[in-house]
């Protein structure tokens, strides 16, 4: 699996200015349901499953690096979408500092595989500091899909 | 070494380890100032590192060596195949239900 083929292009947030984790988790599902990736009437459904999830713990899990996610029916493969937070989000993150990477992920309920390989797919790249450095200093759209392109041809990590 | 500990544990839960378990297993991997590692096949993880944790792609019925050596490396692999044997602690089975409604 690579990262390219679940990341929604057309949902990423290379600028995203937000002053709390609902906010950032708000503005990205937004944004994928304005991709068409998730059906605009389950925008409110898929966030408060996503908001209920990290009440069991925070999915900052250090490195400047959030994955909020959540398992939803309204989709029928594992959508993702990318945020860069320039000045960062306070995500009650497990080391405490701010995070500046975002990944959201969608995935069917009855697929636990997927979700599965899509955080080993994140993880592997976003444990690389090198690629965690230049997603930081994406500040476009493009400059995002290009790094992710990269590192799924194992040109970053 | 000769204070090294191994054990193999099966991963419980349909879900695998997720981040809600990789996250318990750094937590507890880290509360001991041993290494500890974990083994899938040929790979071979940093059990303190959730990001090495969650790359390991370990789904429901994986096998799975705990590895440990150094001053309490007993304790770190049995604290860790406790969690491994309680479902981590409920966490993967209410997420489960929480996300599937």
């Amino acid at each position: 699996m690579k990262l390219t083929e679940f990341v929604v292009n057309e949902a990423i947030i290379a600028d995203l200015q937000v002053d709390s984790k609902e906010a950032a988790i708000r503005a990205m599902v937004g944004s994928l349901k304005d991709a068409g990736a998730i059906p605009a009437d389950d925008e409110e459904s898929i966030v408060a499953a996503i908001l209920k999830r990290e009440e069991l713990g925070s999915t900052g899990i250090g490195n400047g690096v959030a994955v909020p996610h959540t398992k939803h029916p309204s989709v029928d493969k594992l959508v993702a979408t990318v945020a860069i937070a320039g000045n960062g989000v306070d995500f009650a993150s497990l080391d405490g500092e701010y995070v500046f990477i975002l990944f959201l992920l969608v995935s069917p309920p009855d697929r636990p595989g997927d979700h599965l390989r899509g955080l080993e797919n994140i993880s592997r790249h976003l444990r690389d500091q090198t690629f965690c450095n230049f997603l930081r200093q994406s500040n476009t759209r493009d400059a995002v899909v290009e790094l992710l392109e990269e590192a799924d041809n194992g040109e970053t990590a | 070494m000769s204070d090294a500990v191994t054990q193999s544990v099966t991963v419980p839960g349909e879900n695998g380890l997720h981040l809600v378990p990789c996250s318990l297993i750094a937590q507890s991997a880290s509360s001991f100032e041993c290494d500890v590692r974990i083994r899938k096949g040929a790979q071979t993880v940093d059990a303190k590192n959730i990001f090495d944790l969650m790359s390991l792609n370990a789904g429901h019925g994986a096998e799975l060596i705990l590895e440990a050596a150094g001053g309490a490396a007993r304790d770190a692999v049995d604290a860790l195949v406790a969690l491994f044997e309680s479902g981590f602690d409920g966490h993967a089975s209410r997420q489960a239900a929480q996300e599937s409604h």
